[in-house]
Parts: C-alpha cells; structure tokens; sequence
C-alpha cells in the first residue's frame, strides 16, 4: 500500500508553507494526493514529469509538488503544455485544470487539443464553481444552481466534460470522483501511460463557494452524494435515457488506440525528406 | 495530541483543518472528532488499516502505519 501521507512528503516542496491555501474540506488536496500516487506508481522520476496548470485553485497544484512546473495563463495551459511536448517529446506532461479553465476559458484550446489528439494527460478537476474568484458560475454548474453571479439560480444547461472530449477525439477519457480516490488514482496512472491525448475528470467537492450556497451540506455530505449517485459504466448505460436523473458514470468511458500527433508528424517530416522530428 | 503506543493512526494537526473527512470515511468508527475539533482515534484496536483516511485526507495529516513499521524505519535511519 502507498501511504498518501508519506509519499506526499517526498513530493511537496519544502519551501512552501503548509497546510496549503485550500479551504477546509476541499477537494483539490485529494485529487492532489491521487495524483502523486499515479506518478509513484508510474515509476518516472521527478525531473521526467512536467506538470503544466492554468489558473484558479487547481493552478496552485503546480506550486506545490516538485516536478518540473509551469504555471501559465488562464486557460491556455494546454497550449503551453503542447509546446514543451513537441519541443521535447521524452517529456510526460500531465497539465492540471478546473472546470471554469478547461471548458470556458481554455475551451477552444481544450476542443482542438482533443482533435490534434497529441500525447498529453489533462487532469480536469470539477468542481462545478469559479471558486477562487468569488463563486461565479461556470459552464460546468448544474442548472437551477446558485451562484454568485446567478442569485436565482443559473438558467444555462451545463457541459459534460466527458462527453465533450469524447465528442472531440480524445483517445482516453475516464472521470472519478474524491470520494472514489484510490480509483481515481488508478485512472491517472492508466492516463499517464496512455500513447495520445487523454483526459481525466475528477469530480471535487466545492463545500465554500457551491455546496454553502446550495445548501449542499458539509464536505462529507457532498463525497457521499458522490457515492450515492456514481454509477459504473456498464450500469449507467442500462438505464433507460428519460430516466437519468442525477447519475452519472465513473470508470474509464473511451479508450481508443489511434495514431497521435507526434507519430502522424513524424509519417510527415519523413515524406518530406528530413530526418529529425 | 499524545498517541498510544499501540496506536496505529497517526494524526498531524499542525496540518489539518478539521473537515470530519476522516471521521466520515473510516468503515470501523475509528477517530472521533476531540475537544479542539482534531479527530483522534477514540478506539485504535478496532483499525484494520485499511488506510482510507489517509488516502482521503484533503491536507496529508493522518498516516496509519503499525508501530512495528516506524521503529525499524527509525532504526535504518540511525
């Protein structure tokens, strides 16, 4: 068994203060702790990893842990993860988002990085709020929802992250929760492994900005809304469609083998008579 | 807080932030939650080390490790 707790030590930065910025109950920290679990199980060494994340409180993931870092723009953190990928293919690149970076922000960046299909792990973690910025909401809040900038409640349908890139080409897609974190772990490390661009959607529980505001209970109450309404992919499809209330699926939803960018450019420097990529 | 010595639960409250998380999740009823809001393990002989807190603390503030364990890795380090 990998102890989260003493692994963590291994991989936080010595020089940052803790306990970390996040609220009480949040669940970044154990999306976090997941994460270092893939990579420990994964076997690659610090400096093989670059975690690229964009802006919100998921961007300060990259603060925290000890890889090769870079915290970029808001929402174009695929686009500099893209860069380093085809400046030094050996590199694995795991690039951290939330929902407001990845599907508003980020959205066009995160659509075509799904069709290029380059190899790269996106980690996804929804958390249904902008909740650094003050609660606004995202294009991920469920409907009749409230939100800072929605008092009555949100009238726009919300995104399902994984149908999303699904739709758009992506070779993996798997979504988890916090409450089901050893899974969650074992769907990072399936990802990171993954030849072609994959994405992984960690549902994590906002208790400050969306569950306070909702009248969602504590944070224990909002992992055991995660348990109560997961359902297991097989499961999830027996349900007739009229009948899908709150489920959702977790578990890896595509997995495909395709040829990814790098390989489709490497067919096209060589029909053009060079010999590096 | 002061552990017992057959305690396998490890908490390290200058990190934790008190969200019950741990208390929740652990399918024995192990921690409880103390004066000051820390959890602590109210009945330790009933830890069958599963490691769920562990893995669900949002701030790595509880290890559960057997005794045993610690002792030998101190001893290597030594």
């Amino acid at each position: 068994m990998i102890h989260t707790s003493e692994t963590m030590y291994k991989y936080l930065r010595p020089d940052k203060k803790f306990p970390h910025v996040w609220c009480a109950g949040c669940g970044i920290g154990i999306v976090m702790g997941a994460l270092v679990r893939a990579i420990e199980r994964t076997g690659f060494t610090k400096d093989e990893i670059v975690l690229v994340s964009g802006i919100g409180c998921s961007g300060r993931m990259s603060t925290y842990l000890d890889f090769n870092t870079l915290h970029t723009t808001h929402g174009r953190a695929l686009s500099f993860a893209t860069g380093i990928k085809l400046a030094n293919p050996e590199l694995n690149i795991i690039v951290v988002m939330g929902d407001g970076d990845a599907t508003a922000i980020g959205g066009n960046h995160l659509i075509h990085t799904c069709r290029r299909n380059i190899d790269l792990t996106a980690l996804i973690i929804n958390n249904n709020i902008y909740g650094m910025t003050g609660g606004q909401y995202s294009p991920t809040t469920p409907m009749e929802c409230k939100a800072s900038t929605a008092q009555y409640g949100t009238i726009e349908k919300p995104f399902d992250i994984c149908k999303l890139v699904e739709a758009c080409g992506a070779s993996f897609v798997a979504r988890s929760t916090t409450y089901h974190a050893k899974m969650l772990d074992a769907m990072l490390s399936r990802a990171i492994d993954k030849k072609g661009f994959s994405v992984v959607e960690a549902l994590s529980q906002c208790p400050v900005q969306y569950g306070r505001r909702n009248k969602k209970g504590s944070a224990v109450d909002m992992m055991m809304w995660y348990k109560d309404n997961s359902l297991s992919n097989p499961a999830f499809k027996k349900i007739p469609p009229g009948e899908v209330g709150e489920q959702f699926p977790v578990g890896i939803l595509v997995d495909l083998d395709e040829p990814d960018y790098l390989e489709r450019y490497s067919q096209i420097v060589k029909k053009a008579g060079g010999d590096r990529l | 807080m002061k552990q017992k010595n057959d305690d396998p639960i490890h908490i390290f409250s200058r990190w934790c932030k008190k969200c019950g998380i741990c208390i929740a999740i652990c399918p024995k009823n192990v921690l409880e939650s103390g004066t000051a809001g820390y959890p602590y393990a109210a009945r330790p002989k009933d830890c069958i080390m599963c490691g769920l807190c562990d893995i669900h603390c949002p701030d790595y503030a509880i290890t559960v490790k057997k005794n045993s364990d610690i002792k030998e890795a101190e001893h290597e380090e030594t």
